[in-house]
């Protein structure tokens, strides 16, 4: 019987979500900025602006050393992904740029503070994920250019902060 | 043993486990003679892995002609690899007193075109020479390279493997 290892993709996500969340969570907002929401489910589930949406891009999964082998009897390889993080708000506010601002420099703000995010284990427990001993290694972070929104009320920003930690083959 | 096949990369693990101090009596720690209680594993993260075998040919002549070769020395093996730091990588030995510290490696290609065997090369009485710690953005390094008394293979059979 085996079961997928902590450093599996899924738990990838999900630690990245937590710590995203987290981060952002410490942070004084100023009176001025209104209460924002957080999407981990976009599309699906829609976005409420001011608005982080959350989707993760997986890169590639590298081998990189002789036989895979990455020690503890685990074969694995070297996995990157991008956290692609949007930021929505509305132009009916007047001081939407910089809504749209602030919650770039607040992203950026948890980023610069943080080299490595620990793994969560949510494949043992979805509700309470459980501190691991495997780590994830934060990037380069990058403002991408975006499309105008269809939607006329809609202003973005998009950035996508690159990730890279070991993956590794079932328990 | 058929050999239609290259051996690539992912295909390969280095072992190790500590020798003896002593060894094999005369022979030194040229035979694979293993520590009390040996620590034993695979190396992780490695990068590249490479060793070369000499040895001193001398030829012989025959009033002016070279007629035959005779060996008179076999040179130490030397064996190097990279392999990224994690923190746990295993010191040779603990050997104590005159003796140094040394590992036996095992090289295994694994022959998955010939019914998943293995080719293996035993490198016997391996003491680091040097080990060099290159910190970089993907992972830090380490450099090592080591000397072994001798070494047999490529074999069907491994110890570790």
């Amino acid at each position: 019987m085996t079961t997928v290892h902590e450093t599996s993709t899924f738990n990838a996500e999900a630690s990245m979500n937590l710590w995203l969340q987290t981060g952002l969570a410490d942070i004084t907002k100023p009176a001025w900025l209104p209460a924002y929401t957080i999407a981990l489910n976009m599309p699906q589930g829609g976005i409420t602006p001011p608005c982080f949406s959350v989707i993760h891009l997986p890169v590639s999964r590298r081998s990189r050393w002789q036989g895979d082998n990455v020690g503890n009897g685990k074969t694995g390889r070297r996995a990157a992904s991008l956290m692609d993080v949007s930021i929505w708000v509305s132009r009916q506010n007047a001081a939407y740029m910089a809504q749209a601002m602030a919650m770039t420099a607040m992203l950026e703000g948890v980023v610069m503070g943080t080299q490595t995010v620990p793994f969560y284990d949510y494949w043992s427990n979805p509700a309470v994920p459980v501190l691991t001993a495997y780590k994830i290694v934060l990037g380069d972070m990058n403002i991408a250019e975006t499309e105008t929104d269809p939607n006329p009320d809609i202003y973005r920003r998009r950035v996508l902060i690159r990730y890279d930690w070991t993956v590794r083959s079932n328990q | 043993m058929v050999n239609n096949e290259i051996f690539v990369h992912a295909e390969g693990a280095l072992r190790f486990v500590q020798a003896s101090a002593s060894g094999g009596g005369a022979s030194g720690a040229r035979v694979w003679a293993t520590a009390s209680a040996p620590v034993s594993g695979t190396l992780a993260y490695v990068e590249s892995f490479s060793f070369t075998s000499g040895q001193t040919i001398q030829t012989i002549m025959d009033r002016g002609v070279p007629t035959h070769h005779k060996v008179t020395q076999h040179d130490a093996i030397q064996v190097t690899f990279n392999c990224l730091y994690t923190g746990d990588f295993m010191a040779p030995v603990s050997a104590s007193g005159a003796t140094v510290p040394m590992w036996h490696l095992e090289f295994e290609a694994n022959d998955a075109g010939n019914g998943n065997t293995g080719r293996y090369v035993r490198f016997h009485g391996v003491a680091v020479q040097s080990m060099q710690f290159t910190e970089n953005p993907q992972g830090d390094t380490l450099a090592l390279t080591c000397v072994a008394l001798g070494m047999l293979g490529p074999t069907g059979t491994g110890y570790l493997g």
